[in-house]
C-alpha cells in the first residue's frame, strides 16, 4: 500500500511516500480502505517531536490519528461491522495510508449525509469538544461557552457543539474572514484577539459576568487572560498549547482562588476508555445532520508535507485533509 | 384590586373573587402589574387540601403564583428592575391578583417576542423543567430523556428544553391529538400510554438500552414502568404524582439497583435559592426563542373556578391561562 511516514522527528525533514506491506486488521480492529485522512495539528506536534506521544511512536512511522473509509476487513472479535460499510474513527497505527487500521470501538458508521473527507475530520474535533464541553466543563444549556481559537478544526466543533447544547458561543479569532466562518457555524459572536482585548470583550458581553466555560486551544497565549473573562466559578478547558506553541503558561493564583476557578486538562488516551459511551451519544447528533465539517483543502496524500505546512500557518478553516 | 382567594380547602368549595388591599414592595421586591396569570395544577392540589404545602397556608389566601405583567414600582435596593419592565416570575403575594410581588433576584425578563399570556405560561413549568433536566438530571447531548406527560405545562417545556440540550426526546401523552402537539414542540416519538406498553416501546426505540432521564409528571401512575424502562445510570426525576391522583406508590427495588437508577424528587420551594442562576441561563434561551409556550385556554380572571376544572379536566394543551 501507499503511506506517508516520517523519517525523523524534525519538521525540516520532509515526510516521505512510500509503498510498504500492507496493513492488517489485528483483533478488535477494522481495516479500511480510506477514502480521506485528517490532519490535526497534534501530527505536527509529535513530528516535531514536542508532543508526549512523539515517546509512542519511533521513526519511520506513519502519522494521522483519524480517517474515514470503506471496510475491507474485520478483525477477531468484532461484532457489528460489515465489509463495504461506510466507517469513520480514530486509527491505530497512523492514517495517512491506503489501508488504515481502526479499533471496533472507536469507530461509528459514517451517515449518508457525510462523505469521507467530511468524515475524516469528525473524530478529533468532536470527540475532543465533546470530552471539553460535555465530560469536563458539563457545559448546561444557557450558559456561555467561550472557544479560543474558533475557525480550527476542534474550533469549528466546539462553536456548533456548544451551540447544539443550548449554550451562547464566543469565538476568538484573528481575522476577519475566520470571524465570518465561526459565526456561519453558530457563533454569537466573534472577537478578533488582534485587534481587542478579548476578556475584556467577554465581560462587556455578559454584562461583567465573565463567561461560564473557555475551551483554550492556544493555552500558552491566553490563560492569564483567560482568568479575566472566566465568572466565578467557571471552567476552563485546556486542549492545547497552540500549534507550535508551548508548554509554559501563566498562572495567576489569586486569580483562580478568587473565581473558584476550574481549571481542567484533557488528553486523548485518557478519552480512549470513554469512547463507546462518547460515540454512542454522539451518534443521534451527528444523525441530524446538522454540525458542519468544513473541508478548507482536501490534498492529495504525496502532498502531506504541504498540507502540515498549511495547518502549521494556521491560514486554512475547519479542517484540512489527505486523500490517497 | 382585585383577587382568587381561597377561603375554604376542599375542591367542592369555590374559589372567591374579592377585593384587598394592594401589595407594595419591600426591600428587594418589585410590585408587578399583572397581566396574565397562569394555572397550575400545584395551586389546585394546595386548594383541594391534600398538598404538603396546604399545611403551611392560611386561609384566606390568594390563589395561584405563576404571573406576568410590567413592573409598577421596585422596593429598597432594587437596582436590576425598573419600573416599566416586563417581566415573569412567581409572586409571593398569590398569582391570581392584579397586582403581585417578587424577588428581584427571581424576577424573569420577558423577551419581546413573548406575549404577557405566554410569559404567565412559564414560572412553574419552565423552571420546573429546568431543575428537572439541568439542575437534577445533568441531562447531556445524546442522552434520551421520556417526558411522561408531554402534553402538559411541564412536560411541553420539558420537551423544548431538553431538545435545546441536544437530547433525543420521547414523550407519552393520552392521545393523537396532544401526541402531534408534543411532536410539534420536539418529541421524536411520542408513545399513547392508553393503547401501547410504555416501557416495551422506550425499549423498541432504545435499541433495548433504556432512557437515560425520565421526567415524570404522573409518577404515581408511572414510576414502576419507568424503572423498567430506565438504562445504566438512569435518571428519574419525579416532578408530580399525577393531576388529580394520589401520591403513594409500591416500586420494585430490583430494577432501581441492576440499573444503578437514580430516583430524584423535586419540589419548587426547594428551587428557590437557585432560582437566580437558573433565570441567567434561562434568559439567553429564551431570547433566543428556543422556548416557546403554548396557551391552550385563556379565560378572565373572574372564571378561576373554571380554570381548574378544566385543567383537571387534562382537555387542554399546553397551558390554561388567566388573563388579568
Amino acid at each position: 500500500m501507499k503511506a506517508v511516514r516520517v523519517h525523523r522527528f524534525d519538521l525540516s525533514v520532509p515526510m516521505q511516500e512510500e509503498e510498504i506491506e500492507d496493513s492488517v486488521a489485528q483483533p478488535g480492529e477494522l481495516l479500511i480502505r480510506a477514502g480521506a485522512m485528517g490532519v490535526n495539528p497534534v501530527d505536527i506536534a509529535i513530528r516535531a517531536n514536542k508532543h508526549p506521544y512523539a515517546k509512542m511512536v519511533t521513526p519511520p512511522y506513519i502519522p494521522g490519528a483519524e480517517a474515514a473509509g470503506e471496510v475491507v476487513a474485520i478483525g477477531k472479535g468484532v461484532e457489528g461491522f460489515q465489509v463495504g460499510q461506510r466507517v469513520f474513527g480514530r486509527t491505530i497505527g497512523g492514517g495517512y495510508a491506503e489501508l488504515v487500521r481502526l479499533p471496533a470501538d472507536s469507530a461509528a458508521e459514517l451517515p449518508e449525509a457525510y462523505g469521507y473527507k467530511e468524515g475524516a475530520g469528525i473524530t478529533v474535533p468532536f470527540s475532543t469538544a465533546w470530552n471539553a464541553l460535555v465530560i469536563k466543563a458539563e457545559a448546561s444549556a444557557g450558559e456561555t461557552v467561550l472557544v479560543q481559537g474558533g475557525a480550527g478544526g476542534v474550533g469549528s466543533a466546539a462553536i456548533q457543539l456548544a451551540k447544539r447544547m443550548g449554550c451562547r458561543v464566543f469565538a476568538t479569532v484573528s481575522s476577519e474572514k475566520k470571524a465570518n466562518f465561526c459565526r456561519g457555524i453558530g457563533a454569537d459572536e466573534t472577537i478578533n484577539y488582534r485587534e481587542e482585548n478579548f476578556s475584556d470583550r467577554c465581560m462587556e458581553l455578559t454584562g461583567g459576568r465573565g463567561v461560564e466555560v473557555i475551551v483554550e486551544l492556544i493555552a500558552c497565549d491566553n490563560f492569564d487572560k483567560d482568568l479575566d473573562a472566566i465568572c466565578i466559578d467557571g471552567r476552563i478547558i485546556v486542549i492545547g498549547t497552540g500549534t507550535g506553541k508551548g508548554p509554559m503558561a501563566e498562572y495567576r493564583v489569586p486569580a483562580v482562588m478568587t473565581k473558584d476557578a476550574r481549571v481542567l486538562g484533557l488528553a486523548v488516551v485518557n478519552l480512549i476508555p470513554k469512547l463507546g459511551d462518547l460515540i454512542r451519544r454522539f451518534t443521534p447528533v451527528l444523525r441530524e445532520g446538522t454540525l458542519k465539517v468544513h473541508i478548507d483543502q482536501a490534498l492529495p496524500m504525496e502532498s502531506a508535507n504541504k498540507a502540515h505546512d498549511v495547518v502549521l500557518s494556521g491560514e486554512f478553516l475547519g479542517k484540512v485533509v489527505l486523500t490517497p | 384590586m382585585k383577587v382568587v382567594s381561597v377561603h375554604k380547602f376542599g375542591l367542592e368549595n369555590p374559589l372567591v373573587i374579592e377585593d384587598l388591599p394592594e401589595s407594595k414592595a419591600q426591600s428587594g421586591q418589585v410590585l408587578v402589574r399583572v397581566r396574565a396569570a397562569g394555572v397550575n395544577p400545584l395551586e389546585i392540589s394546595i386548594r383541594s387540601g391534600g398538598h404538603p404545602r396546604s399545611m403551611q397556608m392560611q386561609v384566606p389566601f390568594v390563589c395561584g403564583s405563576d404571573i406576568a405583567g410590567e413592573v409598577e414600582s421596585v422596593g429598597a435596593g432594587v437596582k436590576r428592575i425598573a419600573p416599566g419592565d416586563r417581566v415573569w416570575g412567581r409572586s409571593l403575594t398569590g398569582g391570581y391578583a392584579e397586582k403581585g410581588v417578587l424577588l428581584e433576584v427571581a424576577t424573569g425578563r420577558l423577551p419581546d417576542s413573548l406575549s404577557f399570556e405566554e410569559g404567565a405560561c412559564l414560572p412553574i413549568p419552565l423552571l420546573t423543567a429546568w431543575n428537572a433536566l439541568v439542575i437534577k438530571a445533568g441531562a447531556g447531548p445524546g442522552e434520551t430523556v421520556l417526558v411522561q406527560g408531554g402534553a402538559g405545562g411541564v412536560g411541553h417545556m420539558a420537551i423544548q428544553l431538553a431538545r435545546h440540550m441536544g437530547c433525543r426526546v420521547l414523550a407519552t401523552a393520552s392521545s393523537n391529538e396532544k401526541a402531534e402537539f408534543c411532536r410539534e414542540a420536539g418529541a421524536e416519538e411520542v408513545i399513547i400510554y392508553r393503547e401501547s406498553n410504555v416501557p416495551d416501546r422506550v425499549k423498541e426505540m432504545t435499541a433495548g438500552r433504556g432512557a437515560d432521564v425520565v421526567v415524570e409528571t404522573a409518577a404515581s401512575e408511572n414510576l414502576v414502568g419507568d424503572l423498567e424502562l430506565l438504562a445504566l445510570n438512569g435518571r428519574i426525576v419525579v416532578v408530580g404524582g399525577g393531576t388529580g391522583k394520589g401520591t403513594d406508590v409500591t416500586i420494585s427495588l430490583r430494577p432501581a439497583m441492576s440499573r444503578d437508577a437514580k430516583i430524584m424528587g423535586i419540589s419548587s420551594a426547594n428551587m428557590a435559592p437557585l432560582i437566580p442562576r437558573a433565570l441567567l441561563q434561562l434568559s439567553s434561551l429564551l431570547e433566543r426563542g428556543d422556548i416557546q409556550p403554548h396557551i391552550g385556554h385563556e379565560l378572565p380572571l373572574d372564571q378561576a373556578n373554571e380554570s381548574h376544572e378544566l385543567v383537571l379536566s387534562g382537555k387542554f394543551l399546553g397551558k390554561v391561562v388567566l388573563k388579568v
